[in-house]
């Protein structure tokens, strides 16, 4: 038990906790920027699909950034705990500071009197968090590159600002016009790719 | 020297997945947003709908906006969008006497007489909450009031700078939104004279790379800095960065080389992208009886576009040397999107000190003319910025060759924790 209160401890500190200050700094600023009382569903749908989505690439997508320098990857392969499950706790990590953030967020605008049902607003939530993050992880798992994890996620999202429903059940956007569905769609696709994106990193590494 | 680096610095860009990904990503988006190329159709007397557009008349442009505030007034809910998200804002009592004042000047209605009016009127008013949850305002008998007939456009504008103070950015009343309090119908006449600016002064082709720049502009709000990120730290990665230090080349040669290229193999796919809409925009043109502007998609992209990929190339390298990390990501990704959200509004020529100006329309020509020096303003802070910064990134790269900020040359990091990991 003492390892996994150790690999979560360094990783909160050397790596989560920079992007949770930024998702914290999100979190306080919204208040001065957009509305948060009396909103009605299509507004509240558009405060969670534009602004909170982005909590899942900044919380997600840093995953391997840790192991990204050669020398520490080399060290922690040598250790006789498997890389995979350093990474899974340190998903399970973020995974839990996402929701966090994502239920305070929708508490507050639940506080300031907007209309909107919690569960099915957190789940859309979650979906796009967790499809957009999965996205950056699957992508950094293939190309081990941090610029481009973040850059394919990022253009997903202005694929969707532009081409709308061009997109179809991978929409990001769908609650703002009130349909529901590709949230399911995006949940399971992100899974997926968070699941594809630290098998092949796992691979690629025993290769290398 | 100078061009021996930048060719190997263009080769190496060239070479990177991040380039292949980022010019997928440029054609992605121009397929979506200008895949469909409909060509430029002469209204038709016959035709019943011209589209819309928004009234020149300064009196409809008052009384329009009159009528939104004395509606947000009485219901003490004042609708703007600072960062292009929706503010409702509620004014506390003093404010809310403020803005009595201001419509009570404007009107020209006795003081006693506005509050009656406006109680008779929210006493007729019901809100309810639709099955959908949505607000529902039922207005049983409606208030419109007029302005006081010796009130200029000017003294006008005068009190709505005073009612933005109060309400706060992105409201109604300031002068570029103003207009949208007066969309009307297009009349057959507008319709032509629009028709005949794309044709005789746009020569079609410059109404089309407008509309090209506006588009690709958001993209390249945002991807440049992934390339400049990634060239900044493949050095790193790759552990050349002390062998690079030791290189005779000095700083200047090293990072304008690598700045130009990246800038010039950016520049490459924006070139032959637009090829496809200069073609047809010119074929367009000649259908339509007149030669289009050949230049008009290169002059586009030099004077539009150009100062975008400049000033956020400079971010990620500047960010890059400052941190060794990809911290230029972040905050390119912040920057890029308030420039995003807070165009929402208004997408047809707003500029102001925006990192991305927004023309996103066919034709427009007077809108164009009104913001064409705004435009070149703005085009040339970006510009000036973006070389700023790429003096900065040098001189930070200078100072690290010479073992300025510590043997891994990282200024903003704790060198203890390095070592305890």
């Amino acid at each position: 038990m003492e390892k996994y209160y150790q690999i979560v401890k360094i990783n909160w500190k050397y790596n989560l906790v920079w992007h949770v200050i930024l998702v914290g700094l999100m979190c306080l600023t919204a208040p001065a920027i957009m509305s948060m009382e009396n909103l009605n569903p299509s507004q509240v749908a558009q405060v969670v699909e534009l602004y909170v989505s982005f909590f899942g690439i900044i919380l997600l997508v840093p995953l391997f950034l840790p192991d990204q320098d050669r020398i520490i990857r080399d060290l922690l392969e040598s250790k006789k705990e498997p890389m995979y499950k350093i990474q899974i706790f340190r998903l399970l990590q973020a995974l839990c500071c996402l929701s966090v953030f994502v239920a305070l967020f929708l508490l507050k605008l639940q506080y300031g009197d907007c209309s909107f049902s919690f569960e099915k607003y957190f789940f859309g939530a979650i979906a796009s968090c967790l499809f957009l993050g999965g996205l950056g992880i699957l992508v950094f798992g293939f190309l081990d590159n941090v610029a481009v994890a973040y850059m394919v996620p990022i253009f997903y999202y202005i694929l969707c600002y532009g081409a709308g429903k061009k997109l179809g059940k991978f929409y990001l956007f769908s609650m703002l016009k009130g349909s529901w569905e590709e949230k399911k769609y995006l949940l399971m696709a992100g899974i997926a790719m968070i699941i594809i994106g630290i098998v092949s990193r796992n691979i690629k590494t025993k290769r290398c | 020297m100078f061009g021996t680096l930048f060719l190997k610095e263009c080769k190496q860009t060239g070479k990177s997945v991040t380039y292949f990904i980022f010019i997928l990503c440029m054609v992605l988006f121009f397929v979506s947003q200008m895949g469909d190329f409909t060509g430029i159709q002469k209204p038709d007397k016959k035709d019943e709908d011209f589209g819309y557009t928004y009234s020149q008349d300064e009196n409809i442009v008052m009384e329009g906006t009159l009528n939104n505030l004395v509606g947000e007034y009485s219901r003490n809910s004042y609708t703007t969008y600072p960062f292009g998200f929706c503010k409702n804002v509620v004014l506390n009592e003093e404010k809310k006497k403020r803005i009595e004042a201001i419509l009570v000047n404007i009107t020209g209605i006795p003081q006693q007489e506005f509050k009656e009016k406006i109680e008779e009127y929210r006493g007729g008013v019901s809100e309810s909450i639709s099955p959908e949850g949505y607000k529902v305002i039922e207005e049983e008998n409606q208030l419109i009031l007029t302005l006081r007939s010796d009130l200029t456009y000017e003294q006008f504008l005068e009190y709505m700078k005073e009612v933005v103070q109060i309400v706060g950015r992105g409201s109604a009343y300031e002068k570029k939104h103003m207009k949208k309090n007066t969309y009307v119908e297009k009349t057959y006449e507008q319709a032509m004279e629009d028709y005949d600016n794309i044709l005789y002064k746009d020569k079609v082709s410059r109404a089309y790379a407008r509309l090209f720049c506006d588009y690709m502009g958001i993209v390249l709000g945002i991807l440049p800095v992934f390339l400049a990120v990634t060239r900044g730290l493949r050095d790193k990665r790759t552990m050349v960065e002390d062998v690079i230090f030791s290189k005779k080349a000095s700083a200047f040669q090293i990072i304008v080389s690598r700045y130009v290229a990246t800038i010039v193999m950016i520049l490459l796919p924006l070139l032959l992208l637009s090829i496809s809409p200069m073609l047809q925009s010119l074929y367009s043109a000649n259908a339509a009886g007149v030669s289009g502007d050949v230049w008009a998609f290169v002059k586009g992209i030099f004077c539009w576009l150009l100062p975008t990929v400049l000033v956020v190339v400079s971010v990620g390298l500047f960010f890059t040397e400052l941190t060794n990390g990809a911290v230029g990501i972040l905050v390119q990704v912040v920057w890029w999107l308030g420039s995003l959200f807070s165009s929402v509004g208004s997408l047809v020529g707003n500029v102001g000190w925006n990192l991305i100006p927004r023309f996103n329309t066919i034709g427009d020509y007077k809108v164009y003319q009104n913001v064409y020096g705004e435009l070149v303003r703005n085009r040339l802070l970006y510009t000036g910025m973006g070389v700023i910064l790429l003096f900065a990134t040098l001189i930070i790269y200078a100072q690290k060759r010479k073992g300025a900020f510590g043997v891994y040359g990282k200024i903003l990091s704790n060198r203890k924790n390095k070592l305890e990991v």
